[in-house]
């Protein structure tokens, strides 16, 4: 292609399976962004991976709205202003078993998915995050803060069984 | 095996990759995007085009207000009809990946439970010698609807739209239970032929022969 490049389109995918948490959505969701993007001059457009992202994290929780069983879990995401006094959070000290993250990683929400791409795959800062979702760094830190506290869990209980094994 | 997280999303999701079918797919949708929407050789140029149109449209804008014409233009109902036919080719020829592949109707049908209608069959379809292949969610004016993939002897797809009639979008149409033919038309080289049947608004699109 001559805006994206495989790599690029890969990378991508691979965000839309972590926004949406399955291939067949990631394909379709990413199928629509690159047919917005084409649309909108792409010659004009500086960040152009940055920029299909939004397109799809806007079309994905769009289409989330449509489905009423969904609504309650968007508006929550969307109006999420706690913020808790942390300054750094980090997820590099939290060792978990493969099988067991590949268990959870679905069980997770859509915004937690998209959060460990931009922090781990991207290695964005929170600030960085903040700048890329248009929310408050202090949300960032704070959704930071519960997921890490979740995989823990997750760790712990990982631990505690493998003991009682 | 265990392993810091960061290191564990990586490799999670590095197991993941398009095939070279889906990354001739998107190669083929930007040759398309260009075919229609050629690059313009110098920004200058189109943001000189832009502001002579922008300017042309205020002053257009201006006279209309002045002369009287304020209003904003309604659509005649071919025009409306043409406009949903376009719109249902496009999503034809989009070819959008089936959310469900099955032959039978009752298990393609089934998989559509976030639509507030039942799908059905349609008793001008089935005359066809077209078989089922899948569908998929899709809208028809922004109402929520069902497209159902179909692929004849021939190898030839064809798409079956369907969604719940409602009379301020869709009174236009021909209902064949009263006897009315449906309204065909050929928009983008396709044939689109559009009618309401069992209180659900249908229409098939197919390759123009």
């Amino acid at each position: 292609m001559k805006f994206l490049d495989k790599d690029t389109l890969n990378q991508l995918y691979r965000f839309g399976i972590a926004l949406t948490g399955n291939e067949q959505d990631s394909q379709d969701v990413l199928h629509t962004a690159i047919e917005r993007f084409l649309r909108n001059k792409p010659q004009y457009i500086n960040q152009q991976a940055a920029y299909i992202r939004t397109i799809m994290r806007n079309y994905w929780y769009d289409e989330l709205r449509k489905l009423k069983t969904q609504r309650d879990h968007v508006e929550a995401l969307q109006f999420e202003q706690e913020i808790i006094s942390i300054h750094s959070q980090s997820l590099e000290d939290i060792v978990i078993d493969q099988q067991e993250l590949q268990k959870h990683w679905s069980s997770l929400q859509d915004s937690q998915r998209e959060l460990l791409y931009l922090h781990c795959v991207l290695e964005y800062t929170a600030q960085e995050i903040s700048e890329e979702l248009n929310c408050p760094r202090g949300t960032v830190l704070s959704r930071i803060h519960r997921l890490k506290k979740q995989l823990e869990k997750i760790a712990q209980t990982n631990v505690s069984q493998g003991e009682r094994s | 095996m265990k392993k810091p997280v960061k290191q564990g999303i990586n490799d999670l999701l590095n197991d993941f990759e398009l095939s070279d079918e889906q990354l001739a797919g998107f190669a083929q949708l930007e040759k398309n995007s260009l075919q229609t929407n050629p690059l313009k050789a110098s920004v200058n140029h189109s943001k000189m085009w832009l502001s002579m149109v922008a300017s042309f449209l205020v002053m257009g804008l201006f006279m209309g207000q002045f002369l009287g014409g304020g209003a904003s233009k309604i659509l005649t109902s071919d025009e409306q009809v043409y406009a949903i036919a376009s719109e249902l080719s496009y999503n034809h020829l989009k070819f959008k990946p089936l959310e469900v592949a099955h032959s039978n109707l009752n298990q393609v049908t089934g998989y559509f439970n976030r639509l507030d209608f039942n799908p059905l069959a349609s008793s001008l379809v089935a005359a066809l010698s077209s078989n089922l292949i899948g569908g998929r969610y899709c809208s028809i004016k922004g109402n929520i609807a069902a497209q159902l993939r179909m692929k004849d002897d021939q190898g030839r797809i064809s798409t079956l739209f369907e969604s719940r009639y409602q009379a301020q979008d869709f009174s236009m149409l021909p209902n064949i239970e009263q006897g009315q033919d449906p309204k065909v038309l050929y928009v983008d080289g396709q044939r689109v032929a559009l009618w309401v049947e069992k209180g659900l608004v249908m229409a098939l699109v197919s390759e123009a022969q």
